[in-house]
C-alpha cells in the first residue's frame, strides 16, 4: 500500500515511446490515423461546464497534489476524536478514544 | 459516488490487510440495514450535494451511527453541523472531483489510523508526499520525458466524459 512501485525506463525505452508517440502511435498497430470532422471539443469553456475540461487548471492541480495531500493529513487529524460519540454511551472504538 | 467515491475504495483497499474492522463501501441510495449506533460512517461528497450522498448520510444519523463528512460546502455541510458531526472541509479551489484525491482520502485514512485501524499510515503518507514531489519535479523539468512527448513530439491527448461519435 503507498509504495512507491513506479518503473524507471532506460534510455532505449525512452527513445521508443517517444518515437511511437512522434508518429502519431501508429507504429505498432499500423492502423491509419483518422481525423474526425465536425466534433467540437467543450474544453475551452473551463471546468464550469460539466463536459468541459480545463486541461491548464487539472494540470495545476495535479501539480499541487503533494501540498493537497499533506494538507489533508493536517485536516485528518483536526477531527477531535470525541465528537464521533456523542451519539452513543460508549466509544465507537477502543482505539478511537484513545486517540491523541 | 463518482470522484468521491474512490476515497472510500483508498480507505477500504487500505483497511483490507491491515484492519481488524472491516471497511464497507456503500455508492447507492440505500444504507446497509447493519448500520446502528456502533457503526462510524464516513460521508464523502466533493460538491456536498450528492443526492446518494445525501440520502445514506441523513439515513445514518437516523440509525443513531457516528458520521463523519468529508465535504465541500454544499447542503451535507450544513446537515453535518446541525448534527454536530465533524466535518473535513474539501478545498473549492479544486475543480473536479477525481482531481481532489488527496483531499478526500487522505482524512479518512488518517482517522482511520488515529482509530487504531491504520497502524503507520501518517508515516506512510508523508513518504508519499515526498513521493509526489519528486515525481512532479520530474515532470515540470526542462528535460523530462513528458514535455518531451507532450510538447516535442506533438502527442495528442484526449480527455472525454462520454462517448463521441
Amino acid at each position: 500500500m503507498l509504495v512507491d512501485e513506479s518503473v524507471e525506463i532506460d534510455a532505449a525505452e525512452h527513445k521508443r515511446l517517444t518515437d511511437k508517440a512522434g508518429s502519431g502511435g501508429a507504429v505498432e498497430t499500423g492502423k491509419p490515423q483518422r481525423r474526425r470532422r465536425g466534433v467540437s471539443h467543450p474544453g475551452g469553456e473551463g471546468v464550469a461546464s460539466p463536459l468541459g475540461v480545463d486541461s491548464l487548471s487539472m494540470w495545476q492541480v495535479t501539480a499541487g497534489l503533494p501540498e493537497q495531500v499533506a494538507e489533508a493529513i493536517e485536516a485528518g487529524r483536526s477531527v477531535a476524536p470525541s465528537r464521533t460519540a456523542t451519539r452513543s454511551t460508549r466509544s465507537w472504538s477502543s482505539g478511537w478514544a484513545g486517540a491523541a | 459516488m463518482g470522484g468521491s467515491g474512490i476515497a472510500g475504495d483508498v480507505l477500504s483497499a487500505a483497511a483490507a490487510g491491515a484492519s481488524r474492522v472491516p471497511v464497507s463501501v456503500v455508492k447507492s441510495y440505500e444504507l446497509p440495514t447493519w448500520v446502528g449506533p456502533r457503526s462510524l460512517v464516513m460521508a464523502v461528497s466533493c460538491s456536498g450535494n450528492t443526492e446518494e450522498t445525501l440520502s445514506t448520510t441523513t439515513a445514518a444519523w437516523a440509525a443513531g451511527a457516528h458520521v463523519v463528512v468529508v465535504a465541500g460546502d454544499g447542503e451535507l455541510a450544513r446537515l453535518a453541523a446541525g448534527h454536530g458531526s465533524p466535518i473535513v472541509t474539501v478545498p473549492s479551489s479544486i475543480p473536479q472531483p477525481r482531481a481532489a484525491i488527496g483531499a478526500t482520502a487522505v482524512p479518512l485514512l488518517v482517522m482511520a489510523e488515529r482509530m487504531g485501524l491504520l497502524p503507520g499510515v501518517s508515516e506512510q503518507l508523508a513518504q508519499v508526499v515526498a513521493q509526489l514531489k519528486r515525481r512532479r519535479d520530474q515532470l515540470i523539468g526542462a528535460d523530462s520525458p513528458a514535455a518531451e512527448i507532450a510538447v516535442g513530439s506533438g502527442a495528442p491527448s484526449r480527455w472525454c466524459t462520454e462517448p463521441r461519435a
